[in-house]
């Protein structure tokens, strides 16, 4: 998996990819397996870098993971989209964080309040 | 949170109302309550099968006062299984009442049936506790799935329904999971005020709780902050052993910066002075559910 080289896939495949590492990340998450939850987070993350460098900003296209069964996938295109899609994004995520699911509730909480709330107040200082 | 969901909320503790436990209501159940108050509204869940209306056994007859069917002749009680005289019981028996007054079934209604609405794709699936297992699991995997899934069941079926207190009963016959079962019985606590969770901190350990450091420890103690200042009740609570885990998870977690990078919170608080992190510390205790 490390040698794959993302810049050869199409936007669908990087799509199933981006599922496919997120419910693995649910799985760590739920057994607090954080060096494994880091290290999906970070396959992802490329994902969305690869995804961000092709002509016209092609993220958008994980718009449609905003709407996924599984919440850690929800979780993840939101934290993709919030730029790009900031209403939808916002939304999905306060949902999540409503949802009393633990720990992702508490992980969209604090993504919300250090995007733009009372975390990321306290962080400026 | 969505309709749909607390319609199935509402039906998972539903299910384990006995259908029929309007019959062991009293007839006389509104002498009982505030003037004005109605037995179907202070009984809401038992509303469709209560009927004022029903016509009674006439006072001055033994059974006076209950329902009867109202189609025969003699008003006869229903419900009178010959215990012979147990008047004696009234005086305990209050709202509630040992022997049914009504023993028709018009419709049968199983403990098990969703709702208009849930189940056959209209919802999710009927829900079942999750399967106790004979021995402590050997992985921390395992005895984390097994928690999480346990966690949620109950969350989902309402901490205090009958159904969870069936199941923490049978968990606490499992010596080998008592450390499990404490998890799980302390994960679905409510949010509580900061005074309430320092409160027991500096008290005897409580099982399924652990003391946490509202600014963490380690990275105060990296920072160079005074020993005094870390162990202070000011940055101790008492919190739930899940939330602490999670709590301290989140912490470690890698999170994606405006400019594509990752970076944990431990990692965003570095340089930031005690206060700083013992505020962020309180807002991760209010996004967890662990402070109101």
């Amino acid at each position: 998996m490390r040698n794959l080289d993302l810049s050869k896939l199409d936007a669908d495949a990087l799509l199933k990819l981006h599922v496919e590492w997120s419910m693995q990340q649910d799985v760590a998450l739920q057994r607090a397996n954080i060096s494994k939850v880091n290290e999906l987070g970070g396959r992802i993350n490329q994902i969305n870098n690869e995804l961000k460098s092709r002509p016209g900003d092609q993220r958008g296209t994980l718009a449609s993971l905003l709407s996924h069964p599984n919440a850690q996938v929800r979780f993840n295109a939101a934290q993709s989209l919030i730029r790009i899609l900031p209403i939808e994004a916002r939304q999905t995520m306060q949902v999540i964080a409503d949802s009393g699911v633990f720990p992702l509730a508490g992980h969209a909480g604090m993504y919300l309040s250090m995007h733009d709330g009372e975390a990321a107040r306290i962080l400026r200082g | 949170m969505h309709y749909r969901e607390n319609a199935w909320l509402r039906h998972q503790q539903a299910r384990w109302l006995w259908p029929d436990a309007h019959r062991w209501v009293r007839p006389d159940a509104a002498r009982f309550l505030a003037p004005g108050g109605g037995v179907a509204d202070a009984f809401p869940a038992l509303s469709r099968k209560y009927n004022p209306n029903q016509p009674r056994v006439p006072a001055g007859n033994s059974d006076g006062g209950q329902w009867t069917d109202g189609g025969s002749g003699s008003a006869a009680p229903i419900g009178d299984i010959g215990f012979g005289n147990l008047s004696e019981l009234n005086d305990f028996s209050d709202l509630f009442q040992i022997t049914p007054s009504e023993t028709d079934f018009d419709g049968v209604q199983l403990a098990g049936d969703p709702p208009e609405g849930i189940g056959h794709n209209q919802g999710p699936p009927l829900d079942e506790p999750p399967e106790i297992p004979q021995q402590r699991p050997e992985t921390r995997s395992e005895r984390m799935d097994f928690v999480r899934s346990a966690v949620a069941w109950i969350g989902r079926i309402g901490r205090y329904s009958p159904a969870a207190g069936i199941f923490l009963g049978a968990l606490d016959q499992a010596e080998d999971l008592k450390a499990l079962t404490d998890a799980i019985k302390t994960a679905n606590d409510p949010p509580r005020s900061l005074d309430e969770l320092q409160e027991a901190v500096g008290s005897t350990s409580k099982d399924g709780y652990h003391d946490h450091h509202i600014a963490e420890q380690t990275a105060a103690r990296n920072a160079g902050d005074p020993e005094s200042l870390i162990q202070s009740r000011d940055n101790l609570v008492r919190i739930p052993i899940l939330k602490h885990i999670d709590i301290t998870s989140y912490y470690a977690t890698r999170i994606e910066q405006e400019d594509g990078s990752m970076l944990s919170p431990r990692e965003s608080l570095k340089g930031k002075d005690f206060e700083t992190r013992r505020q962020f510390g309180l807002e991760m205790l209010r996004r967890y559910g662990v402070l109101k």
